[in-house]
């Protein structure tokens, strides 16, 4: 070990690196420096799911952007005359939903459930409009990446339709 | 959530607040930390943005504290002293132009008020600061001798403000895991508010604190009002106190003026500090306390009175963000309440 790295090592944060690696490598987050990256990590909360939990029901308000950092979850909604619970997509480490809410307070279009034990970070809403208002330079570059996001699953519906 | 989860959950909060008041002296170290965390907080989470270990960041930023202090104090202190011991010196010479001032106007004053014909304003008034000059130097010693106060100053307050920055993230998270996930966007958004209306409050009201001093300082050493640092820093003291500590704070060096019989000299310190509060409400608030509190000026009083009767000075500090933060929270579950109504109904 040089005496650089071990002088890193006393220093430097390995898990807080770790994460911004991870969440550099997010859509929604591409194109951030590692700082701005860490600055939003210092704004999010995490949360352990146990299999078989609500992570956030349908038609409630969302407050908040979920980014799934381990595990498995199942985005499903009620569909039909019997209001059937119809898989919509499954979501594994790197995925995230609920971005609209960064956009709006409306209510949610389908519930997630954790389908294994799943560690999750949250950004709340607040939250993030507060960090546009300090760094908007970090605001453009994530709504214009959520703008991409959406462009892209509205592309993905309408193939579908067609 | 139901109509009696909603109950039960104020009543839980409600519970929370009677027991702190029960505890309230022992709470005292806790609170003062919780203060310098929230003060802190966004310095570490720069630091931690950057990559660096989030302990060495907060024993840097301890260290550097304790230098900025400690080199404060070394110039501080020398001249409060002597403004201290000048001013105690000159207390009854002060007294005595009082009791001149008050002789003075008292005929003036019973044609206003006649009951005061039955006795003596510069007596009371004279007796009463012979007292108080008595009196205050005698605290002083038991009040530096207070071996418990230095016990909180020096060790418990460093050491749990130095726990709650260390692991602020892993008590949220801990606060999230007791309850139901589905209430996980309620919780979120009860902390994160609460986080917002503490810390803007209280890096806001610091920053305002800060200016106000060192502009009252300088102003008063520039018209050559005698202790002017006592004075200045008082200002500062009295600052904590929303709204009325800026009114509180000009009275007593405009009053030693007015005394001293140098009433061009008052005139102008009333503009000046008419000047400084007007800088504070267009510029200083404005700019510092905009987004953190909100509240109405006759809430803000009740706010600052129940502190005072509840928890003293630490409860006229704390007054305004804590009801900020009650009204938040409030807000918070009435909203989900409704929302969750609206979704109800929609969906039946």
């Amino acid at each position: 070990m040089s005496f650089k790295q071990w002088l890193e090592n006393i220093y430097l944060d390995k898990e807080m690196k770790n994460k911004i690696d991870f969440f550099r490598k997010i859509n929604i987050f591409k194109g951030l420096s590692n700082y701005d990256v860490g600055v939003l990590v210092t704004a999010m909360y995490r949360r352990t799911y146990e299999p078989g939990e609500v992570i956030c029901p349908e038609h409630e308000i969302g407050k908040a952007l979920f980014i799934i950092m381990d595990g498995e979850v199942v985005i499903s909604r009620k569909a039909g005359l019997l209001k059937e619970e119809k898989v919509i997509t499954r979501m594994k480490s790197g995925d995230f939903f609920g971005e609209m809410s960064l956009l709006e307070e409306k209510p949610r279009s389908g519930t997630a459930k954790a389908m294994s034990t799943c560690e999750i970070y949250i950004i709340y809403k607040a939250n993030f409009d507060g960090m546009i208002e300090k760094n908007p330079r970090i605001g453009v570059k994530v709504i214009r990446n959520i703008a991409v996001v959406i462009s892209a699953r509205l592309r993905g519906i309408m193939g579908q339709l067609s | 959530m139901t109509r009696n989860k909603y109950v039960w959950l104020m009543a839980g909060l409600l519970f929370v607040f009677w027991f702190a008041y029960q505890v309230r002296v022992a709470l005292y170290p806790f609170l003062i930390s919780v203060l310098l965390a929230y003060l802190f907080k966004p310095l570490v989470n720069h630091f931690t943005a950057q990559g660096y270990k989030k302990w060495l960041i907060i024993t840097v930023m301890f260290l550097i504290g304790i230098l900025l202090a400690v080199e404060l104090a070394v110039f501080l202190v020398p001249r409060l002293v002597e403004e201290v011991t000048i001013m105690k010196d000159t207390l009854p010479s002060i007294t005595g132009q009082v009791k001149a001032f008050l002789v003075r106007i008292q005929p003036s004053l019973e044609k206003i008020y006649p009951p005061l014909r039955a006795q003596s304003l510069p007596d009371l008034v004279g007796k009463k600061l012979t007292e108080l000059a008595t009196s205050l130097p005698a605290h002083v010693p038991a009040m530096l001798g207070n071996l418990l106060g230095w016990l909180y100053l020096t060790v418990l307050i460093p050491f749990i403000t130095f726990a709650l920055l260390l692991d602020a993230d892993r008590m949220a998270d801990w606060i999230f895991s007791i309850f139901p996930s589905r209430y996980t966007e309620t919780v979120l958004s009860i902390i994160s508010e609460i986080n917002q209306v503490m810390s803007g409050f209280l890096q806001g009201h610091l920053m305002r604190i800060f200016w106000l001093t060192i502009i009252t300082t300088l102003g008063l050493i520039y018209f050559g009002v005698n202790f002017a640092l006592v004075f200045g820093l008082l200002t500062g003291v009295f600052n904590m106190v929303p709204v009325l500590g800026a009114w509180i704070g000009a009275i007593p060096p405009i009053l030693l003026v007015v005394i001293s019989g140098n009433m061009v000299l008052a005139v102008k310190l009333v503009i000046f500090f008419l000047l400084i509060h007007a800088f504070d409400n267009t510029v200083l608030s404005t700019y510092y306390l905009a987004t953190s509190v909100n509240l109405h000026f006759v809430l803000v009083l009740f706010a600052i009175m129940v502190g005072a009767e509840l928890y003293g000075v630490m409860g006229v500090i704390l007054s305004v963000p804590v009801f900020s933060m009650i009204k938040v929270v409030t807000q918070i579950l009435y909203h989900d309440y409704r929302d969750k109504m609206r979704v109800q109904e929609g969906i039946n």
